[in-house]
């Protein structure tokens, strides 16, 4: 079918007219308009339609279409975060100098001090025989053997082979994985045991008494490895037993920090040899 | 003959559209146009001069000529930008009409539909008329010369965005025939 083509009219005296009139209409309008009562009365008229169709509603609409609204809320959201953060900072620095001050009175001999090492996981080993991570930190970084790893959520297993840029590290889900751990409010003390799935079981209760469900359990520190009061799970029951739920497991991070092991001198050792000799000596040593 | 053949339309929506079809589709694309300029037009931190849109009907209806309802339609859309540039009530109303005026009178002088270099040439002079009337309403109502600057760069991108859509605003005429010829 084709379409009845467009004709083109000739411009007619009444349209000229029309058009002039519309012209002189509009000239006098803003003639009109010069005095201020004129002009006063045409306020509501552009208030109403400035509420009505406001750039910042339409900014709102837009901000919407494009996601800027949801950003904006996270942000927002975000921010009261870091505002809530920053008095629990201040509140943990100020509770930070008040354990000093008592470990100070008390004596009390603290954590060793922490020589961590950021790794990038490189291979993650999930086949029959170990349940194992190769992250690409190795002895040219510090790294040696029995270095915990952990990454934000808590432990994810310690150092088992050390190469010169890289490192084995073994799950903790692995089935040979042994860490001594314990409830953080119970205080019960257990060992978890990897069972080469997601959540380990906690044998080896010298109390024999439960947990609390839900409780976080921690490492204790015992058996010189892994340092006190790493987060390691959650208690769940499993019927009669007790399970963790790993708290690596909240996270795919391919980062993991790797932490010195708590390795405690013996005593009659060689630092202890080191100790006993008078002061000068030690600092003749250093000076060499 | 031949000149004709090769200017068949396509079978598509668009050609099979009525007049009054594509007005419509032009004043909504106008009011959206306005609509949307009316938020932060800015892009990887450049603010972009958003064309006036209701120019782009004035010079593209142009080519059928003048028309009452046409005029209308571009007073209620001058008033309406009148409202949302708080300008004084008639400026844009006028402009658009200026522009249309211009618009029609050169099609009917000259082979818009046929020759694009026409085409630019009635399109440039109709949007220059129209923005340099706004200029001088603009200044004539504030007092003072107002900055040609941002008016030039609005008038750049409106009458770059008209060759990329003018089909839009042609309210049925064939490329290629003139009245009697088809």
């Amino acid at each position: 079918m084709v379409r009845q083509p467009f004709i083109r009219t000739k411009t007619r005296p009444m349209r000229l007219l029309a058009f002039g009139l519309f012209l002189a209409f509009g000239f006098g309008i803003i003639v009109i308009q010069t005095a201020p009562s004129v002009r006063q009365a045409f306020l509501p008229v552009r208030t109403t339609i400035s509420d009505i169709f406001s750039a910042d509603q339409t900014s709102q609409w837009m901000a919407y279409i494009t996601g800027k609204t949801y950003r904006e809320r996270r942000v927002a959201a975000l921010q009261e975060e870091i505002r809530e953060l920053k008095v629990w900072q201040a509140r943990a620095i100020a509770l930070e100098e008040r354990v000093r001050a008592y470990q100070r009175i008390l004596n009390l001999q603290g954590e060793p001090p922490s020589n961590a090492v950021t790794a990038r996981v490189i291979t993650e080993n999930k086949g029959p025989f170990t349940r194992s991570l190769l992250a690409n930190a190795g002895r040219a970084q510090g790294v040696e053997t029995d270095y915990v790893a952990v990454n934000e959520n808590g432990l994810v297993g310690r150092v088992i082979q050390v190469g010169e840029r890289s490192s084995r590290i073994l799950l903790v889900t692995d089935f040979s994985s042994r860490v001594p751990v314990m409830g953080e409010i119970s205080g019960l003390r257990a060992v978890l045991y990897g069972t080469n799935q997601a959540p380990g079981a906690l044998n080896d209760r010298p109390e024999m008494e439960d947990f609390i469900e839900n409780e976080r359990v921690l490492t204790t520190g015992e058996g010189g490895v892994f340092p006190r009061g790493i987060i390691v799970g959650i208690a769940k029951k499993q019927g009669q037993d007790w399970r963790v739920a790993l708290a690596m497991q909240r996270s795919r991070d391919e980062y993991l920090r790797l932490l010195p092991p708590m390795r405690i001198p013996e005593p009659g050792g060689e630092a202890d040899r080191v100790s006993d000799l008078p002061s000068t000596a030690r600092a003749d040593d250093t000076l060499r | 003959m031949k000149k004709t053949a090769r200017y068949l339309p396509r079978n598509t929506l668009w050609t099979r559209a009525s007049p009054l079809m594509r007005f419509f589709v032009g004043c909504a694309l106008i009011i959206l146009v306005g609509y949307l300029g009316l938020t932060p037009n800015v892009i990887f931190g450049i603010e972009i001069a958003w064309p006036h849109a209701a120019l782009w009907g004035a010079v593209g209806w142009a080519s059928a000529g003048l028309s009452v309802r046409i005029m209308l339609v571009l007073i209620l859309l001058g008033i309406a930008q009148d409202l949302f540039f708080d300008a004084p009530i008639g400026v844009f109303a006028i402009v658009n009409l200026v522009t249309y005026a211009v618009a029609a009178i050169l099609s009917q002088a000259f082979a818009v539909e046929t020759e694009i270099l026409m085409t630019i040439m009635v399109t440039g002079i109709a949007m220059t008329s129209g923005f340099f009337l706004l200029w001088i309403l603009a200044s004539a109502a504030s007092l003072h010369a107002v900055s040609i600057q941002f008016l030039t760069q609005q008038a750049i991108s409106t009458f770059i965005i008209f060759f990329v859509i003018m089909g839009l605003f042609r309210l049925g005429g064939l490329p290629g025939i003139r009245a009697g010829t088809s």
